[in-house]
């Protein structure tokens, strides 16, 4: 067993990271150990990047210790640069972590300062960023460790040093390793891009709003959502957008975060039919010891006119007109679900429960063709059809008695039969032909029945079965 | 509004003749109608109540008259809830599909949202819409909404109705309470739109709906082109309640070519009259 971590006291009485546990034992014998978990400790550093998300739209977790927060145009919020460092240290050590934070042009040289920068000199002024790195030793060019000891013992001691040598006379001293540090060289200057993966897609358009007091009260969470989304519809005007998703993030002072998220069927920008969205949603989120920060994101966005009553298509253009239809759909998807609102759609198929499938309700249901030879149909459908005795004359005669629930009908009147094939391309080897029947029992009542396979062929799949399978009117 | 009459001045003392407390009544009676009528109506003129008609004579002629330009006609009026629901539980297809053949009357195209909560849709099956469509009703028109929770349902009707953005609202419900269904009457007064409302709980509770059918099966002729075989649909229609109608029952035949109800001819040999005389307290309930 070998130590993974070592807190402050530990290191001072001599113990590393991967030291073998008996050795440390030995050194410190009142050593108190907790067994290493990985995969949490992961899981926790990305629950903080989620909460980073407070500071920008844009942060990741970076490596097993590390976050990182893409900060670009987000300082003027908290005062500047210096101050906003201040803050982000100050809020994580509130949580009860040590952290130590780099500011600088790229990832990479952020990265570096982090680790290597000396206290009070972690920030690299914009277009500094060589000046600041050159100091500090070739480890914090993020290398393998036997490229830095290389670079090491061929006397390169600081990233300055590997800098200044010229890039063709490093390429043939090292040979394969000056590839990686070539590239972790270029990306800490910015000569190459080092992309970030945020853990939340950046959005195209955010509003923000921190409140000096942390709020417990969830009506003051709904003005503030009001607000936001003012803010929000107001920045989607100027640019000509309208949301499509929309994401509300509450950031609690205890470290943890809330999310929200609502879609509607149409782009639209209009802050009242928002917020109506997010009816309901609110009053689940848990404040804790209170929410200090909320930020809305427009996840996804479309281009949208400035007349947004002028959207609404011909098909969605219900009676009150100005797309009523459509904000009436999103609201019902907001609190029901996606698939709980939905038109039906029809298919080309003879199979009565694959004739229709369900479509987005955004959209004008397709235009039946009028049947005119074929038998009815009925008003509504079993999902699976249900099995019933029946009586009926052998092999193909109608049934003249039923059994259904325990309740027994006589059969007065009898339609059919409809025979139903399986589809082949479908239909595993069980499926069977059918034959539909339009019956009516003596109260006028109407059912739907079929007559799973046929007599002639029962030889291997038993004798057939009756089932029903819809309610006429 | 002028007519307000305060309620001292009804009741007189305990010396008041019959005379003045009949006078009294009477204008009570004007004061709640000048309240009932105060209602907001719909904002938009197009859309002022204009009389749904059954095309039944015998129906027809129940159903209040408008108190509109044309008060000779009757018929049911748009802005509230109509309630339907089978005679028997085994009569429950029979009430959704008298209600489709009403929405299929309702001569405008637009959507129709449909609310339906679990217990139907695990009893009964889904809505199909060939089968709707052999109705006589448009199925590309239905907006189906299908919820987890029966209370859901509900709320997606008054959703549907106070949005105004449906030209009817279809609800089919397990159970409901008096205050739902006002609720429920009120936003469909609000919006002028319809609510068909299907029952699953028969019509006992009381309820805000200003009409009430129970709906039974009835033996139908045979189709004119195979002797063995169903022909129309036939329904026995008992409108037991009517604000400002009157109890009726009859029975009529559904003709999806045509898009009109018909007066059965010939009636089937079922015992008729006993079926209502069980229901005799209802209706004068309904009358009174």
């Amino acid at each position: 067993m070998v130590l993974a971590a070592v807190n402050r006291q530990a290191e001072a009485g001599g113990l590393v990271p991967g030291m073998r546990l008996a050795d440390a034992r030995a050194l410190l014998p009142r050593l108190a150990t907790a067994g290493s978990r990985p995969e949490e400790d992961e899981r926790g550093l990305e629950r903080l990047a989620l909460w980073c998300h407070r500071f920008t739209p844009s942060s990741a977790v970076d490596g097993a210790d590390g976050l990182l927060l893409d900060i670009t145009g987000c300082t003027h919020l908290f005062g500047g640069e210096v101050a906003m460092t201040v803050e982000v240290e100050a809020r994580l050590a509130g949580l009860g972590f040590e952290a130590r934070a780099g500011l600088a042009d790229t990832p990479a040289a952020a990265w570096a300062l982090a680790r290597f920068g000396d206290e009070g000199r972690r920030i690299a002024e914009p277009c500094q960023t060589l000046a600041v790195l050159a100091l500090l030793p070739v480890e914090a060019l993020r290398l393998a460790p036997e490229d830095s000891r290389l670079l090491r013992r061929l006397g390169l001691a600081t990233v300055g040093a590997v800098e200044s040598l010229p890039r063709a006379a490093l390429a043939r001293r090292f040979g394969r390793h000056s590839g990686a540090v070539l590239h972790r060289l270029d990306c800490a200057l910015g000569c190459r891009t080092d992309p970030v993966a945020s853990l939340l897609p950046p959005p195209a358009c955010r509003a923000r709003l921190a409140f000096p007091e942390p709020l417990i009260d969830l009506a003051a969470l709904e003005s503030a959502l009001a607000r936001l989304l003012d803010n929000l519809s107001a920045s989607l005007e100027r640019r000509g957008l309208g949301v499509r998703d929309l994401v509300l993030l509450f950031f609690r002072v205890d470290g943890g975060t809330a999310r929200r998220r609502v879609s509607t069927a149409r782009a639209t920008r209009d802050g009242a039919h928002l917020g109506s969205l997010f009816a309901g949603k609110i009053e689940t989120v848990d404040p804790g010891f209170g929410i200090d920060v909320v930020v809305l994101h427009a996840v996804r966005t479309e281009p949208l006119a400035s007349e947004q009553y002028r959207l609404a298509a011909d098909g969605l253009e219900g009676r009150g007109g100005s797309g009523e239809l459509v904000r009436l759909i999103d609201r019902l998807q907001a609190r029901l679900g996606k698939e709980s609102v939905f038109r039906l759609e029809p298919v080309a198929s003879h199979l009565p429960e694959r004739a229709e499938r369900r479509m987005d309700p955004d959209g004008k249901g397709a235009i039946r063709p009028a049947q005119p030879g074929m038998p009815q149909r009925p008003l509504r459908l079993f999902d699976r059809p249900e099995p019933v005795d029946a009586v009926a004359e052998v092999p193909d005669g109608p049934p003249a008695l039923f059994t259904w629930r325990r309740v027994r009908r006589r059969i007065v009147r009898a339609e059919g039969p409809e025979r139903i094939e399986p589809e082949w391309w479908a239909g595993g080897p069980e499926a069977r032909p059918r034959d539909y029947y339009r019956v009516e029992d003596r109260d006028g009542r109407r059912y739907w029945l079929f007559r799973a396979g046929l007599y002639r062929d029962a030889g291997g799949k038993g004798s057939p079965r009756w089932y029903i399978h819809g309610l006429y009117g | 509004m002028t007519s307000s009459c305060s309620p001292e001045k009804v009741s007189a003392g305990p010396g008041a003749s019959a005379v003045s407390k009949d006078a009294g009544l009477a204008a009570l009676r004007r004061h709640i109608a000048v309240l009932e009528q105060r209602s907001p109506g719909p904002a938009n003129p197009v859309d002022l109540p204009r009389p749904w008609r059954i095309g039944v004579a015998a129906l027809d002629g129940a159903l209040p008259a408008d108190r509109g330009p044309e008060p000779a006609s009757a018929g049911l009026a748009l802005g509230g809830v109509h309630e339907a629901a089978g005679a028997s539980p085994a009569d429950r297809p029979a009430a959704l599909a008298f209600l489709a053949a009403l929405l299929a009357r309702l001569g405008r195209h637009g959507p129709v949202a449909v609310c339906q909560g679990p217990g139907s849709i695990a009893r009964l099956g889904r809505l199909y819409g060939p089968g709707w469509r052999d109705l006589g009703a448009d199925p590309a028109d239905l907006v189906i909404v299908e919820t987890r929770h029966e209370r859901d349902a509900l709320w997606a009707m008054e959703e549907s109705l106070r949005s105004g953005a449906a030209v009817a609202v279809l609800g089919e419900t397990e159970q409901l309470a008096f205050v739902a269904s006002r609720r429920l009457a009120l936003a469909a007064r609000e919006s002028g739109t319809p609510l068909l409302l299907l029952r699953g709980d028969g019509l006992a509770p009381a309820s805000a709906a200003l009409s009430r059918w129970r709906v039974a099966a009835w033996p139908g002729s045979a189709s004119p082109f195979d002797e063995a075989a169903p022909g129309l649909p036939r329904w026995r229609l008992e409108l037991t309640r009517c604000r400002g109608g009157r109890p009726v029952t009859c029975i009529v035949e559904w003709n999806r070519e045509t898009g009109h109800f018909d007066m059965a001819t010939a009636l089937a040999d079922r015992p008729a009259a006993s079926r209502t005389a069980v229901r005799r307290p209802a209706l004068e309930r309904a009358a009174g």
